[in-house]
């Protein structure tokens, strides 16, 4: 089928090397792709490619080949892109791929070579969550550069306050207390109640300036940038990473840095939740769709043993946590995210057992002000 | 509300004690007054460092409370100003919770106390009390001073140059070989010393007139400075 030359060419290469019929159907599957998919040559010869794709690019190759066949309009062959492939059990995988056509004797065939990028994008991603991990410490240390200005501000209230209460204890432990003075000194001590009230409300008007600045994301991009910070703590615990990401979906307008540690925390709290249930699933499922309303909605759902009833929506309070070594804010601070780009974040149980957290985010017409 | 400033250089002074109090916050500096008040003390009350040393009565039995963080003259640098006036007023520092090093700092150059914020409003009274209890010491000791200084100056300068050569220890024997008088005649300017000073011993004329010479001559030597 194949002269020695190109099979001698075929097994040398490190890349995977597929190459597909008119049908779509596999006709060529080298080494280095039967190692990479996990499909031997022989299980994948003679199938459709898209096994080889996740949702939602396996909705859309289809879509593209059949164009490709109606008016020659090229795609990707000849450009080339990075995207994500589908191994045999299920493990999505950053690739990049590139397309070439040759017309022979038995008509069109394409080939695909695929590199993978896993460790390249491991290391991108070590660097990102450096970063991600500085910028936290920043907002840290800022915010306790101003907790001392703050305490300044609110002690020196506080302290007329209480000296204005010891004095009119004073006054109305003589014989005679001044009434005049007594209601003068109550009033003062409102004031300065007011005054520390101002200074805190100045203060959340300054971190509402402070707000990080959003703008229209790819969902699933988000998703796909931290998928390896996802597999890292999953895999750790021998827990597999299923993605379900949906097409189509319309931009969402978020800050991705925000949207991002949201994601990490809803993953990682599934990975905690699993980590001592000993049930035969031990995958996490992340997913993205539409929403009826044309926002986004993302779920992420594990099969620990889910959340007690009786703790109801008290787990997005602050400081509520489950963890032994949990500070419990991880939901609260993701709920006040979510909530600041308008949209919501809620539990359910899943039917399968455990928890799945979802947010739904407005389409951006609606979220933009 | 502002002192009236006596030029008179008495200091017996048989007001009531005052308490000044400088803050730069309104609302805590009229809390502190109404607090002292209501305990019965007498305060002046003002928003400055500054505001105050211009309206400072010397001669006043007071001590001051004052915020050490202030903008403007800091608490530390109203203690320097008071210390190159020579103004030995009792001074309490309210410093907040990371001040301390200040206060400190504050304490070294010759402040008295210091309190710490939040306190209690009997500790502030406490230490009110006893900044002005000091203060009356001080003065009582400086008025007797005095008291000797004025009778000092009634002495002839003969019985002046006896009473320095007595007081520095040296023998009757001594001090009539240098001036060249009989022993005889020493002994008398000692006696009449003794008289005009209203003293009743030697030691006690070493002690107290010994303090006042020491006095004058270090404010001498500063005033040289």
């Amino acid at each position: 089928m194949v002269s020695a030359e190109l099979r001698a060419l075929l097994d040398a290469a490190v890349d995977a090397i597929v190459m597909v019929d008119e049908q779509e159907r596999i006709t060529t599957f080298n080494p280095a792709a039967e190692r990479l998919f996990g499909y031997s040559a022989e299980s994948a010869i003679g199938r459709d490619v898209a096994m080889l794709m996740p949702e939602p690019y396996r909705s859309e190759h289809h879509g593209y080949v059949s164009r490709y066949m109606q008016t020659g309009e090229p795609h990707i062959i000849g450009i080339g892109r990075e995207t994500l492939a589908l191994r045999a059990d299920g493990q999505t995988f950053p690739i990049a791929l590139s397309v070439g056509e040759a017309r022979g004797p038995n008509g069109r065939r394409f080939v695909a070579i695929i590199r993978d990028l896993t460790a390249l994008r491991a290391a991108e991603q070590s660097a990102h969550a450096v970063e991600l991990r500085l910028s936290q410490v920043g907002r840290f240390n800022l915010m306790g550069e101003m907790a001392a200005g703050i305490a300044h501000e609110i002690n020196q209230p506080l302290g007329a306050i209480a000296t204005y209460a010891q004095a009119a204890k004073r006054i109305l432990e003589r014989e005679h207390p001044e009434m005049q003075t007594l209601i003068d000194v109550c009033k003062k001590i409102d004031e300065q109640a007011l005054r520390a009230g101002r200074v805190l409300e100045n203060l959340r008007k300054f971190i509402r300036k402070q707000e990080i600045r959003t703008e229209p994301i790819d969902l699933n991009k988000v998703i796909v940038d931290v998928l390896n910070l996802i597999e890292a703590d999953a895999h750790a615990e021998g827990i597999r990473v299923v993605l379900r990401l949906g097409s189509e979906l319309s931009a969402v307008r978020a800050n991705a840095v925000q949207l991002q540690q949201v994601v990490l925390n809803l993953t990682r709290n599934a990975v905690d939740a699993m980590r001592d249930s000993s049930g035969k699933e031990r995958d996490i499922e992340v997913a993205t769709e539409r929403t009826a309303m044309g926002g986004v909605r993302i779920s992420v759902a594990d099969h620990g043993p889910g959340v007690l009833r009786q703790l109801g929506d008290n787990i997005f309070h602050p400081f509520v946590t489950t963890k032994r070594e949990g500070l419990g804010v991880g939901l609260a601070i993701s709920r006040t995210i979510v909530q600041s780009y308008g949209g919501s974040l809620a539990y359910q149980d899943n039917p399968g057992g455990g928890a799945i957290f979802v947010v739904e985010l407005p389409p951006p017409e609606e979220s933009s002000q | 509300m502002s002192p009236t400033k006596t030029p008179s250089v008495t200091r017996a002074d048989h007001r009531d004690p005052i308490v000044y109090l400088v803050d730069d916050d309104e609302a805590i500096r009229d809390s502190l007054g109404l607090l002292l008040r209501s305990v019965g003390l007498d305060c002046e009350i003002y928003a400055s460092a500054l505001e105050f040393l211009g309206a400072y009565d010397p001669n006043r039995h007071s001590c001051l409370v004052a915020d050490i963080r202030m903008p403007g003259l800091s608490g530390l640098e109203l203690q320097q100003r008071l210390n190159e006036q020579h103004a030995e007023v009792p001074v309490i520092f309210i410093t907040g919770h990371g001040d301390v090093p200040m206060a400190v700092n504050a304490m070294k150059s010759g402040a008295s106390d210091f309190i710490q914020k939040p306190f209690r409003d009997q500790d502030l009274i406490d230490r009110i009390h006893k900044a002005l209890a000091s203060d009356r010491e001080r003065r009582a000791s400086r008025a007797q001073e005095d008291a000797i200084r004025e009778r000092i100056s009634t002495l002839t300068p003969r019985e002046t140059e006896v009473m320095r050569r007595v007081v520095r220890g040296q023998a009757n024997k001594v001090i009539a070989f240098d001036l060249g008088v009989s022993q005889r005649t020493v002994e008398l300017h000692r006696a009449r010393v003794m008289r005009k000073l209203k003293m009743r011993s030697l030691a006690e004329l070493v002690s107290t007139v010994g303090k006042v010479l020491g006095r004058d001559e270090a404010s001498g030597i500063a005033a040289a400075q």
